[in-house]
């Protein structure tokens, strides 16, 4: 039975010279060793491991030609400035277009929230087809507001102004009661243009 | 400034001050002491010495123009490794559908005179040739993190501590990569070990 569920992983870690000049880990190098000692399949494993190290070892890639690395040297002491360069204004190119997308979204955003033009129910009208000002691919959201509600809201609202719930003369006060929670009276409003508003602490418990 | 006699052994941080400072003597040592590991890499996750050294090339310069991404998190030598590593894979990604047409319309011969074999003992080379190409497959067949993770450990004699560093993973992640690659690898090359 081998010592360790991770096992195999250890006596490569020893194969591998993991445990050598680390104190704190010489009782395990011990441990393997003396696990070595007594268990031929062990011993026989980390052969394994030797010969694989070996085989790679004798496989090393072929070298380039030395004048390879001349061209290469010769094209990096060139490069890499002009890299930077061209690296600060793809910085600067990038910075640009989201600031241009940000801005296309908020201006897409007033266009469709301001209050629209008569529809015009011209069917099919070439002029009427949507200018996009970005594409999807080109937009980034980077913060959303209210992200820790692990709530994202995308489109308008689906009720604008007051929800009427009841028609005026649909609803009739017959007693108000103090909530039981704080004793706190709601307050009733009966002076309004024609129906009660009733201002109570909401139960969302 | 004179690299060479100034400083007896320069670090990779003084040389990138100095090259930073405009004295390219300092990229060339730098550039002397990294290629050849890094070259090793990109050669080991790509298989052909045309694409290493463009993942080489391109590495350098990536990790050259983005200094800050390495500063206080690790050496110079891990950095340009990670990097190398991940132009290598991109470069694997974006030629291997291209690599594995053109390869389709080669012959056998044509295939073999794309692996190097001048050497000075052509028997012995030629079998070493044979080993490495059945080592080169066997490695592709690996998933690219695995991959990844035993070219850095075998090939560029990084530390567990470090490869783990490199890739952002976790110590134990790396031993249990290196432990399924080693397995995969060693049943890929069962029919070339017991001809031996």
């Amino acid at each position: 039975m081998n010592p360790s569920p991770n096992w195999n992983e250890i006596l490569a870690a020893f194969a591998d010279g993991e445990f050598e000049g680390r104190d704190d880990l010489a009782f395990l190098k011990q441990r393997v060793e003396e696990w070595l000692a007594r268990h031929p399949e062990a011993q026989a494993e980390l052969s394994r491991l030797r010969q694989l190290k070996q085989v790679w070892q004798q496989t090393p890639p072929p070298s380039p030609r030395p004048e390879v690395w001349l061209k290469m040297l010769a094209e990096l002491e060139a490069a890499p400035h002009r890299s930077l360069v061209k690296a600060i204004w793809h910085r600067r190119l990038v910075g640009i277009a989201s600031a241009a997308a940000c801005i296309a979204l908020v201006a897409s955003l007033w266009w469709a929230q301001r209050p629209g033009p008569v529809p015009n129910t011209a069917p099919n009208d070439p002029d009427d087809v949507a200018f996009s000002v970005a594409a999807a691919h080109e937009v980034e959201i980077m913060n959303v507001d209210g992200a820790d509600t692990h709530t994202l809201v995308v489109g308008e609202l689906p009720v604008k102004g007051p929800l009427e719930l009841a028609a005026p003369g649909e609803v009739t006060v017959t007693s108000v009661q103090p909530a039981a929670r704080d004793n706190m009276m709601p307050e009733v409003n009966m002076q309004g243009p024609g129906r009660p508003m009733i201002w109570a602490r909401l139960e969302t418990d | 400034m004179a690299i060479g006699t100034a400083l007896a052994l320069p670090s990779d941080e003084q040389l990138l001050a100095c090259w930073q400072g405009g004295h390219r003597e300092a990229l060339e040592e730098l550039f002397h002491r990294y290629r050849l590991v890094a070259y090793r890499v990109a050669y080991r996750l790509l298989g052909n010495e045309a694409d290493a050294l463009d993942a080489v090339q391109e590495a350098f310069v990536k990790a050259l123009t983005h200094l800050s991404g390495f500063q206080g998190l690790s050496s110079f030598k891990t950095w340009l490794l990670r990097v190398v590593s991940n132009a290598a894979l991109d470069f694997g990604r974006q030629r291997g559908r291209r690599e594995t047409l053109s390869m389709d319309l080669l012959g056998p011969k044509q295939r073999e005179s794309l692996e190097p074999l001048v050497e000075a003992e052509p028997t012995r080379e030629l079998d070493r040739a044979d080993l490495r190409r059945l080592l080169q497959k066997a490695l592709a067949e690996l998933p690219a993190a695995q991959r990844r993770t035993f070219v850095l450990h075998a090939e560029a004699e990084l530390s567990y501590r470090e490869v783990a560093d490199v890739l952002g993973i976790s110590i134990g992640t790396v031993m249990s990569r290196l432990y399924y690659a080693r397995q995969k690898l060693r049943v890929l090359l069962e029919p070339w070990t017991k001809n031996r």
